[in-house]
């Protein structure tokens, strides 16, 4: 890529200097720019390519090339010293035209550059992002043959679980396509030795990990088989940075993790980036790696408790791994589970990271570009018009012998000049917008962090810097190949040009139709996501404060005692004056994190070839939980600490699993039984609160009660009437006050949980609307520009017919009619496009048709107002005219 | 062969190249490095490439094989070095600068002595 652009750049030079000194020419450009640290320096790219192009083009043009024969041979006026300097018919003196000219018109320089670098500067920014998120490969060895592997429930519906421990095992002793298998888990653990106690996310593995990604350790060692079962422990570097102060030393020190003694081993390298994938909620990143060793063929095979990372051996290919899978997986699908839709389904690991955010980034891209064609309309227009008022300067230079060729270079390379200056200033514009986007990270998108401008991107916009000037000039250059000499000279400088206005105004309305597109496409997704944002997702969580806690084995041995110690954290912290409810639950919802199990409600007769359980989310909760996260209960009444271990096992389920197990509606004294085989009696009804996604995700619940079941991972919930944020000290201080060396962790406000949710809407009719409102502007300017001319080469016209008795009405209804044309024609064709687009959008809306009357409505109402606010001022100018003022001028 | 003043006086640059081949074969980056430390000067590749394809063309320099640079990436790369008429080229030049620094001197425009 680097070579490529380079090699475009060198073309300034002419061929012979290329031939000669190109070589090394590239590679000096190249040790340059990465000065030392190998990493791109900005700046000194473009400071040297712009050097490179500027010494190409004085090096072409070295020997002045004789007057042209055309040129000399036309006698020019004596009088004319300027003139008779002029060359027609090399590059360096039309760039020295172009540089002149512009300077007399700093107006209309600043404002086709402005624009042409926002849109250029919009498209390398966005490229870059679609270009190290989506094409770029992981940095891993060979990622094309690495893959994650989700399981296939047909029969519940679940096309991305995670997968069974027999299954791992059977791959590797039948599948011979594949080189290596690895099963990946991660938890949430105690971590004592730097620092405060805290919870730590650590990723489990088999040893090999780090050798079937291909990834060198920083410090230390990886994992060797022998390490399987013992106690060591590998950091990623960004929590060696913050709790070891990045101490090379740290290697052999032993630290606490999950109430075990482990041994630092190795860090990773700061570009290791491996989240470990959820079936269904957001990937997560690890803190500190630990290998395991299962006994993964004794394990249970309905357990589907493993993510699993495949390495697809070099000779096979990725469907042929996927092929053999098949096989085996009908095979398993027969035996074990009465062939009722079981398989596996390899995703490479770069395709599963950005699984989400593709559709988004490319909706995102497309939608730039369309903001690109309304910049590029618009510098045309601009144009054309500045080239009207050049036409006596065409015409004398064609009379002096300039030919048209040199006539329509003259106008390509103006543009071409500009746009290449305005690419450069785009490029600047994009790297600083990436570093301010990299450093909030407050963008829900994988891979951020490593985005940057890089060759790649700057050869794209030098590429899309020529495009859109030749674009935007060709045009008028075509025009001016038509210019009759003496026609433009002797048509003194009144200078109405019908044709031009009419090519203008076919442009004001194609902007104005891009506009409509970006304009609809922007009020559907805001519609969507207000929709999104009514919607119920069965709690109410805005004055609640969840915290994770995880109750370490070692200092809570017996169920009782954590039972206690929640029990005695729920009174303390209901007696504070601020607190209205307080419970836990061992996964809030829009979690992710519920473990999944099998429900047989008593009497239930399964469908005919029916799963033979119902698939729910088993979850458990303490007393008060549902009142603290706001989740109405429909029937009966909540857990309370009186359903005591050991007596009759109680559970509350929500509306869905009714749905489903007992479609009559009654629950209430019902049994079920879960996959520990006790029978449970049915004492309350609760609303479906959202686990996954605030969308779409309707998998039954069914809440045991702590105090019988217990779970060492759980959230609090506490709810206040107040600020949910002003209740963290006082939750911090009550854990302690019951136990000092419990860490509270994940502190966070339910509706931040729920921002979290829509981010990726929020990101896409954000950026959307931006463009619309960008394309939009531009639009208008483009009207008004169309508008103020028009009225002022009619001024003449105007002022004879109201001399001659034409009222103001009149003159105002024929603006008026000339307005509604070119609008009502851009809006028209805009608003057929955009519900033709509309379709590509359907899979970002949430319960919005894509072609939803209100948002469509809303984009027509919304581009009148603007049409009309455009147009006032060329209105009232036309209509305010005195007409022996217009016709005294001329 | 054109007489070695028939160049004078050098641009800035191509004398500041010349000055950096004097000491030895060097490649286009050692150049462009070189050149900067000296000067503070930041010469940038393309302006340097510029000026080296004519000094090849007026035989002032001339090139050396492909050779890796182990001081700096092992990459292979283009050597260049003076010519006799070169080295003949920055002397005038140099020695012209000098005529005119001896001049500026007894006119009082440097006060610090020569070491």
């Amino acid at each position: 890529m680097t070579s490529f652009y380079c090699r475009l750049l060198l073309l300034a030079f002419p061929r012979a200097v290329r031939d000669r000194v190109g070589r090394p020419l590239v590679q000096t450009l190249v040790s340059d720019c990465h000065r030392g640290s190998g990493r791109l320096s900005m700046w000194c790219l473009i400071a040297n390519s712009a050097d490179v192009v500027r010494a190409g083009l004085a090096e072409r043009f070295r020997p002045l090339r004789p007057l042209r024969a055309s040129a000399s041979s036309a006698s020019p006026p004596a009088s004319s010293a300027s003139l008779r300097e002029r060359r027609h018919g090399s590059l360096r003196t039309d760039l020295r035209d172009v540089r002149r000219s512009l300077a007399r018109r700093p107006v209309f320089a600043v404002t086709v550059f402005a624009t042409l670098a926002l849109g250029l500067g919009l498209n390398a920014a966005i490229f870059s992002v679609v270009n190290r998120v989506l094409v770029t490969e992981l940095p891993y060895r060979d990622p094309s043959h690495l893959a994650f592997m989700w399981s296939k429930l047909a029969w519940v519906g679940v096309p991305r679980a995670w997968v069974a421990g027999p299954h791992i095992d059977r791959l590797r002793r039948e599948a011979g396509s594949v080189e290596s298998i690895l099963p990946i888990r991660t938890a949430e653990l105690q971590f004592n030795g730097a620092g405060a106690p805290d919870v730590i996310t650590a990723g489990l593995t088999t040893a090999p990990l780090f050798d079937v990604l291909g990834v060198r350790v920083l410090h230390g060692r990886g994992f060797v088989a022998a390490d399987e079962p013992l106690n060591v422990a590998i950091l990623t570097y960004p929590i060696w940075r913050q709790r070891f102060g990045g101490d090379a030393n740290v290697i052999g020190r032993k630290v606490e993790i999950g109430g075990d003694a482990m041994e630092i081993i190795g860090v990773l390298p700061e570009d290791f980036r491996f989240v470990v994938h959820s079936s269904l909620g957001n990937p997560k990143p690890v803190d500190i790696w630990l290998p395991t060793s299962w006994p993964l063929a004794k394990m249970s095979d309905s357990n589907f408790g493993f993510a699993a990372l495949v390495r697809v051996k070099p000779s096979a290919t990725m469907a042929e791994a996927q092929a053999e899978l098949d096989i085996i997986g009908a095979r398993i699908d027969k035996e074990r589970f009465k062939a009722r839709g079981f398989g596996w389904q390899l995703v490479g690991v770069q395709q599963d990271l950005v699984r989400k955010v593709r559709p988004a980034l490319l909706l995102i891209f497309g939608a730039a570009a369309v903001v690109l064609l309304v910049v590029c309309a618009n510098v045309t227009g601009l144009l054309l018009v500045r080239h009207a008022d050049r036409r006596r300067e065409f015409a004398v230079r064609t009379a002096m012998g300039a030919g048209r060729p040199d006539i329509v270079r003259l106008v390509l390379v103006e543009c071409v000049a500009l746009s290449l200056a305005a690419g450069l200033a785009g490029l600047a514009l994009a790297a600083i917008a990436l570093k301010i986007a990299v450093a909030t990270n407050g963008l829900p998108i994988p891979r951020l962090a490593e985005v940057s401008i890089d060759w790649t991107a700057v050869a794209f916009t030098f590429g899309l810097s020529v495009a859109a000037g030749l674009a935007a000039s060709v045009i008028p250059a075509w025009r001016f190949t038509r210019t009759q000499a003496s026609a433009a000279l002797s048509d003194a400088s009144r200078g109405s040009s019908g044709r031009t206005g009419r090519a203008r105004a076919i442009l004001v309305a194609a902007e104005l139709s891009l506009a409509v597109v970006l304009v609809a496409g922007s009020a559907l997704l805001v519609r969507s996501y207000a929709a999104l944002r009514q919607a119920d997702p069965g709690f109410s969580g805005a004055g609640t404060l969840t915290a994770d806690l995880r109750l370490l084995e070692q200092r809570y041995p017996k169920e009782a005692q954590a039972v206690d110690f929640f029990t005695r954290l729920s009174e303390s912290l209901r007696t504070m004056p601020e607190v209205s409810a307080v419970g836990a639950v061992s996964s809030a919802p829009l979690d992710a994190n519920a473990d999944q199990g099998n429900a047989i409600p008593a009497g239930w007769i399964p469908a005919a070839g029916g799963p033979n359980a119902i698939m729910v989310d088993a979850m458990q909760a303490t007393p008060g939980y549902f009142a603290a996260m706001g989740i109405p209960m429909i029937a009966g009444r909540e857990f309370s600490w009186s359903d005591r271990a050991g007596g009759q096992r109680v559970v509350i389920v929500d509306e869905t699993f009714v749905r489903q197990a007992w479609p009559d509606g009654t629950a209430l004294g019902r049994a079920l039984t879960l996959d520990d085989k006790q029978s449970a009696i049915v004492i309350g009804v609760v609303r479906h609160a959202r686990q996954y996604r605030l969308d779409a995700d309707d998998r039954p619940h069914v809440y045991q009660s702590y105090s019988q079941v217990t779970q060492s991972q759980m959230t609090l919930a506490v709810r206040t009437n107040g600020d949910p944020e002003r209740l963290a000290d006082v939750v911090k201080r009550a854990v302690a006050a019951i136990d000092d060396k419990q860490p509270v962790a994940n502190i966070a406000t339910m509706r931040h949980a729920v921002d979290v949710a829509v981010a990726d809407r929020r990101l896409q009719f954000e950026a959307l609307g931006a463009f619309a409102i960008g394309a939009a502007v531009l639009a208008s300017l483009g009207l008004y520009g169309l508008l103020a001319s028009l009225v002022a080469e009619r001024r003449r016209e105007i002022g004879i017919r109201m001399a001659l008795g034409a009222d103001r009405g009149a003159v105002r209804r024929w603006l008026a009619r000339q307005i509604v044309i070119v609008t009502g024609a851009g809006v028209g064709v805009g608003l057929l496009a955009a519900l033709a687009a509309s379709r590509l959008l359907q899979p970002f809306l949430y319960s919005i048709s894509p072609r939803d009357p209100l948002a469509i409505a809303a984009t027509v109402g919304g581009l009148v107002v603007l049409i009309a606010a455009t147009s006032y001022w060329p209105v009232r100018r036309a209509t305010s005219l005195d007409p022996a003022d217009a016709l005294r001028r001329d | 062969m054109r007489r070695p003043e028939s160049f004078l006086p050098l641009t800035a640059v191509v004398f500041e190249i010349l000055v950096s081949l004097a000491t030895g074969e060097r490649h286009g980056y050692s150049i462009l490095i070189d050149v900067r430390t000296r000067t503070g000067d930041s010469l940038r590749p393309g302006s340097l490439y510029r000026a080296l394809n004519r000094l090849l063309d007026d035989g002032l320099i001339e090139e050396l094989d492909e050779r890796p640079d182990p001081e700096l990436d092992d990459e292979r790369r283009r050597y260049y070095q003076l010519t006799a008429l070169g080295r003949q080229v920055a002397e005038a030049e140099a020695a012209r600068l000098d005529a005119q620094v001896r001049a500026a001197r007894s006119a009082r425009l440097l006060t610090r002595r020569p070491r």
